[in-house]
């Protein structure tokens, strides 16, 4: 069972990092207008880059981008095939692994500084930022720091922290710094709702870690350096997150659903829900159709199972 | 899942103590066979019922999830580990003194439907 649970939050953890966003916002091929423009820039790259016209350094731009993007795929699909057909116990290790993915950040990264304000710049970066290493990464969020913090387009990178980013501390101060200084309510919303999924993951694997040190070994080093630090009481801020939504960003959207509704059934679990509050009744049927109550039970010690034979 | 819980009911028999289910299973029938033939006597409520599941209300994230209540009826853990703990806290409280045992160095109670779930 506490195996389970460690795999349930390994995989929880991981989900950040899996879903690959630059490769969902799937380009067509380069048409034929596009790949005479190609020829054309290094035709004219030989003689003097000063003499491109902007529409054909965006022609470039684009034509480069979508190469490496449908190179990425390819090679995303070959490392996941490769996932899939791996004996069963080597299948996390090698997932970890991230194939060819910080590559291609890095490749993503220096398309994105040799052709700024290009069409494509926040999906590259974006990219850079989640597959890169340390490096690529760092250099990838100082650029959405710089320039994308009030953009629509990193709800895209906060939903997919719907379960909260994964625990490390550099994704914290990321999310600080957009709570901080964006001035767009949903990117806003979303990131506080973000950091405190993020948070109360942080608060459940404290737990966990000390139950299971083996779980040390199924987590990236800087979400075991994260999760080690002292947090102090995590609950009251935590509450206090979730009442700001509720009151500020309710209508903010996160998939199909909007912040209000999910920061409100949080808040729900902390006044009834959590440990110190009276459980709520139930007031329902046993699996033969007969009628009993929680309360029925006042008085004993009740271990409350939810559970299923599946 | 089903040695401990069985080993639980039977370790703590003669105290006030009550293991309750809420169960997910959308077959009924199919249950009904898996309490019979694994012999899982506590009662579970059924988890569709009223205007929205139980699991709904209780904002259930995953399963199995386990709550301890103490007789007061407040909640002392909540969680997918073991709660082992907290039970003989409450219980204490109560002026029981247990030491649960784990059910893996318990003897397995008699028949096959006992290796089916271990697997």
């Amino acid at each position: 069972m506490y195996r389970v649970g460690a795999m349930l939050l390994a995989a929880s953890l991981l989900i950040g990092c899996s879903k690959d966003s630059a490769e969902k916002s799937a380009k067509t091929l380069p048409t034929k207008g596009e790949n005479q423009a190609v020829e054309k820039v290094v035709e004219k790259k030989e003689q003097e880059e000063s003499e491109l016209t902007s529409e054909e350094i965006a022609a470039a731009a684009s034509s480069a981008f979508v190469k490496l993007q449908a190179d990425s795929r390819k090679s995303e699909a070959e490392f996941m095939q490769k996932v899939q057909s791996a004996p069963r116990e080597q299948q996390m290790e090698l997932f970890q692994s991230g194939g060819e993915r910080k590559q291609f950040a890095a490749k993503f990264l220096e398309w994105a500084k040799k052709y700024p304000d290009s069409a494509d710049e926040f999906t590259a970066i974006q990219f850079a930022s989640e597959k890169g290493d340390e490096t690529v990464a760092d250099e990838a969020i100082k650029l959405i720091n710089s320039k994308f913090i009030n953009d629509d387009r990193l709800l895209g990178l906060l939903n997919r922290y719907g379960m909260g980013a994964p625990p490390e501390q550099k994704n914290e101060d990321f999310l600080q710094n957009l709570i901080d200084n964006s001035t767009n309510p949903a990117v806003k919303g979303s990131a506080i709702y973000s950091l405190a999924k993020m948070l109360q993951t942080v608060s459940e694997a404290k737990g966990m870690m000390a139950d299971q040190p083996e779980m040390k070994k199924m987590l990236p080093q800087a979400s075991v350096e994260f999760i080690g630090k002292d947090f102090g009481d995590l609950n009251p801020k935590l509450e206090a997150m979730f009442t700001d939504i509720v009151d500020n960003f309710g209508d903010v959207k996160l998939g199909n659903k909007v912040l209000g509704e999910l920061a409100g059934d949080e808040l729900f679990v902390f006044k009834y829900l959590s440990v110190g509050k009276v459980a709520p009744e139930i007031d329902g049927v046993d699996l033969d159709d007969k009628p009993f109550k929680l309360s029925d039970y006042r008085g004993k010690v009740v271990m409350l199972d939810f559970w299923g034979d599946w | 899942m089903y040695p401990h819980e069985r080993s639980l009911v039977k370790q703590l028999a003669d105290k006030p103590f009550a293991l309750i289910g809420v169960n997910s299973d959308s077959d009924l029938e199919e249950i009904r066979e898996t309490v019979k033939e694994k012999k899982l006597t506590w009662r579970s409520f059924q988890n569709k019922g009223g205007d929205e599941p139980i699991s709904d209300k209780w904002k259930i994230q995953g399963w199995p999830t386990v709550f301890i209540l103490d007789a007061e009826g407040k909640i002392r853990f909540k969680g997918h580990g073991a709660a082992d703990k907290v039970i003989e806290e409450c219980l204490a409280e109560l002026g029981h003194e247990v030491v649960i045992q784990d059910a893996e160095s318990e003897d397995p109670p008699n028949d096959e439907a006992d290796e089916a779930d271990s697997e």
